[in-house]
Parts: structure tokens; sequence; C-alpha cells
């Protein structure tokens, strides 16, 4: 093999290598889409509020226990002593941003500990005529009574706005996070309309509940929250799918050059299925949230395993058509010798007989 | 007629280098030559395939649990005695 032939090899090779590479380099993992923005915040925040509307429920429990203290042989001091450890194991849970372990717990421990006090203390007023308490003794407890629930309800409608204004800022987190995912995948040329539909929604929500923490209106606050949380429930989904979508139009025509129409096909149905659980006004069943975020994840891996194919496809085809040019300059550069015999200048050795005189052979330049 | 085989050579690789760089920067702009038109189409294959791979991880630590959680509405005892 001479020398020319190895330079082309070699250059051929370092050309395909470059391909590759390329390819490669357009598979760099890339964690910008998934950053969540201020939501460890907001979920600190959120944590808070929660813990915060709690002890109100705690406190309030608290001082009634103490005032009939005052006037009655109840003991409740069992039921304050768990009141005063539950909070504090729910602080802990705060200070971690541990959500689940927050709910958990309130579950768990929290509302049996609470409703319990709640039921003994209950039980007292019932029967409070038979402590012998004077009247004005009663009086005076009817009245410490109601500054105490009004202090209970100043406490809870005030962490009703911090939820609502925390909910609000998560939210408004979330949607500006979701804009820069539809932004970069707008670079890519894939669009996401529903995504852009549903961030418009949030924008829509987002200034209602502001006017609504404006005015202060409590009850209206607590039923706009109620369907939110409902709603916010569903948006990730939707969002996820949305983005799906985008990939799966993007993907589809390629899909098609290369025979894997089926398996788009295949992913149109997944996304169907997993769409009847996020239509507005839907409630999660028991189990179909899990189930629907499984399903999104599934469709996701399909739609990485489709374009890892079609990357792998373009690779074989890049490959083959190198390998037949290479073939074209192996068959041409296996003619040069032959050409290079008959040389330029040896043109005028033609005998004139359609044959070449060897003895004239590198004659020309003499 | 050893020239002429360079030159191919250097304009073959010359093409493949061109390919691939368009590749690798992910060009944007179509172009009306068919050849150019063709690099087009795989660049978008390839945008896609990496948009794909890298984007489509559906965590649900964050962009499936924006949930904050509710205000907790158990009741507690606020009525007076009898």
């Amino acid at each position: 093999m001479n020398t020319t032939k190895w330079l082309v090899m070699l250059v051929m090779m370092l050309a395909l290598t470059g391909f590759v590479m390329a390819e490669a380099n357009n598979t760099d993992t890339n964690t910008t889409n998934t950053d969540t923005g201020n939501n460890d915040a907001t979920q600190g925040q959120a944590l808070s509020v929660r813990y915060d509307n709690v002890q109100c429920k705690v406190t309030f429990t608290d001082t009634q226990i103490d005032i009939l203290k005052k006037y009655t042989t109840v003991d409740q001091t069992a039921n304050e002593d768990k009141l005063v450890s539950d909070m504090s194991a729910l602080k802990t849970l705060v200070d971690t941003t541990n959500k689940d372990g927050f709910d958990t717990y309130i579950t768990n421990n929290i509302r049996p500990d609470l409703q319990k006090a709640s039921q003994d203390l209950t039980d007292v007023k019932k029967n409070f005529r038979q402590y012998n308490v004077s009247n004005e003794s009663r009086t005076a407890v009817i009245t410490e009574l109601k500054d105490a629930k009004n202090a209970y309800v100043a406490c809870t409608n005030d962490k009703e706005i911090k939820m609502a204004t925390v909910m609000e800022t998560h939210m408004d987190n979330w949607n500006k996070q979701w804009g820069k995912i539809i932004d970069n995948m707008n670079k890519k040329n894939i669009t996401m309309d529903d995504a852009v539909a549903l961030q418009k929604e949030i924008d829509a929500k987002n200034t209602e509940l502001k006017a609504l923490i404006a005015e202060g209106n409590i009850t209206q606050i607590q039923d706009f929250m109620q369907t939110y949380h409902d709603d916010q429930m569903h948006y990730p989904a939707r969002f996820e799918i949305s983005r799906l979508t985008g990939y799966k139009n993007k993907l589809a025509p390629l899909a098609d050059t290369y025979n894997m129409s089926g398996k788009i096909d295949d992913i149109n149905q997944k996304i169907a299925d997993a769409e009847k659980y996020i239509q507005p006004g839907y409630k999660f069943k028991d189990g179909e949230f899990n189930n629907t975020w499984s399903d999104i994840r599934g469709i996701g891996q399909d739609m990485k395993e489709i374009a890892k194919n079609i990357t792998d496809e373009r690779i074989n085809a890049r490959q083959g058509k190198i390998a037949e040019r290479q073939q074209k300059i192996d068959n041409r550069q296996q003619r040069l010798p032959n050409r290079q015999g008959r040389g330029p200048g040896n043109r005028n050795n033609n005998t004139g007989n359609g044959t070449v005189d060897s003895n004239s052979t590198n004659a020309g330049g003499q | 007629m050893k020239t002429a085989t360079i030159l191919l050579v250097i304009i073959t690789v010359g093409l493949l280098i061109s390919g691939c760089s368009r590749i690798g920067s992910t060009a944007k702009t179509p172009s009306t030559q068919t050849n150019t038109q063709t690099t087009a189409d795989a660049t978008g294959a390839a945008t896609t395939a990496d948009t794909t791979a890298t984007d489509l991880t559906v965590d649900t630590t964050t962009t499936a649990s924006p949930d904050i959680g509710t205000l907790d509405n158990v009741s507690v005892s606020d009525e007076l005695p009898q």
C-alpha cells in the first residue's frame, strides 16, 4: 500500500471519528431542564406555615385546658405532654424540609392526639355543671374561652393567607422554570403548545389568588386554594406530557424514515391513556397518581430508545457512505499505477496500432 | 493524475469535516442546495436525539412534586361550656 493510500485512509478515519464524536457530543447530559428553581425554598416555607397552623390548634387546645383547669379538677397533663412532644418532633421535620415525613406525622400523630385532647375538652365542657362552678366563674370561663377562640381564628386566618401567598410564589416559580424549558425546547424547534396554554392558566390563577389575598376574604381563599391544590396535582403531568408530545412530533418523521413509525403509534396510545387522568377537575383515585407518573416515565424511556435507535441508524448510514467512498477511492488508487505507467509524456510513444511500446516507458521527460 | 487524486482526496475530506462540524454545531439555517439540505435534516435529527436523550428524564422529586401540601383541617374543640 503506498503512502497516498495510507494518508487517505488516515484522514477518512479521522473524519469518521469526528462524525461519531459529533453525535456523542449531542447526547451529553444537560440538567438545565430539570432544575426546579426555588422549589426547595417555597417547599420549606409551606412546611413552616403548615407547622404554625398546627401550632395555632395546639395553642388553642392548651389555652382551653389551662382555663378549665382554673375552675375544675380536670387533669389533661397527659394530653398536653403528648402535644408538646408532637410539636417538637414536627419541628424537626420542618427544619429538615421533610415533607413526606411531615405529612405522615400529621396523619399518624398530630391528628389523633389533637382529636383525643379535643374530645376530652368537649367532655369537660358538656359536663361543666358537675364541677359546681359558680355563675360568676362560669361567665369568666366563657369570656376567656371566647377570647381564646378569637385568638385562634386570627391565628389560623393568618396562616391561610400566608399559605396562599406561598402557593402563589411557588406556582409562579414553577411557571417561570417551565417557561425556561419551553424556551429551550423552542430553540430546538420543538413546540409545547399545551404547556404554553398551561402557563397562561397558572398565570391567570395566580392573578386571581393575589386579588383574593389582597381582599383578605378567608372563605374565598380557602375555596380557591382547595381547587388550586387539586389542579396542582395535574400540572406537572400536563407539562411533561406536552413536552413528550413535542419530542414525539419532532421524532415522528425521522422514525418514519427509519421504519419506526409503529413505535410512534405506541407512544401516541400511551400518551392518550395518560391524558385521561389529567383532565381538569379529575381527582386521582387510589394509585392513579403514581401510575400516571410511572406511565409518563415509561413514555420518556420509550422516546429515548427511539431517539437512540435513530441516532444509531444515522451513524450506520454515514459509516456506509464513508465505506462506499473509501471503496471508490481504493478502486481509483488501483487504477493509478496503470495510468502512471502510461504517463502523459508517453502519449507520443503510442505505436500507432493501439499498443504502448513498453521500452519507451518513462521516457517522456527525457 | 497524482495531483488530481490528491486534490480529490482533499475536497472529499473537506466536505466530510464540514459535514461533521455542522452536525456538532447544530446548524439551523436551511440551504437551498440539496446536499446541504440533507445535512440540515441530519442536524435536526441529531438535535432531537440530544434533547430526547437528556430532557425526557422525568424525576418525581423535581418536576413531578410541586405539591406543597395543604393546611391541616383537623378540628379542635371550640364549644362553650353548657
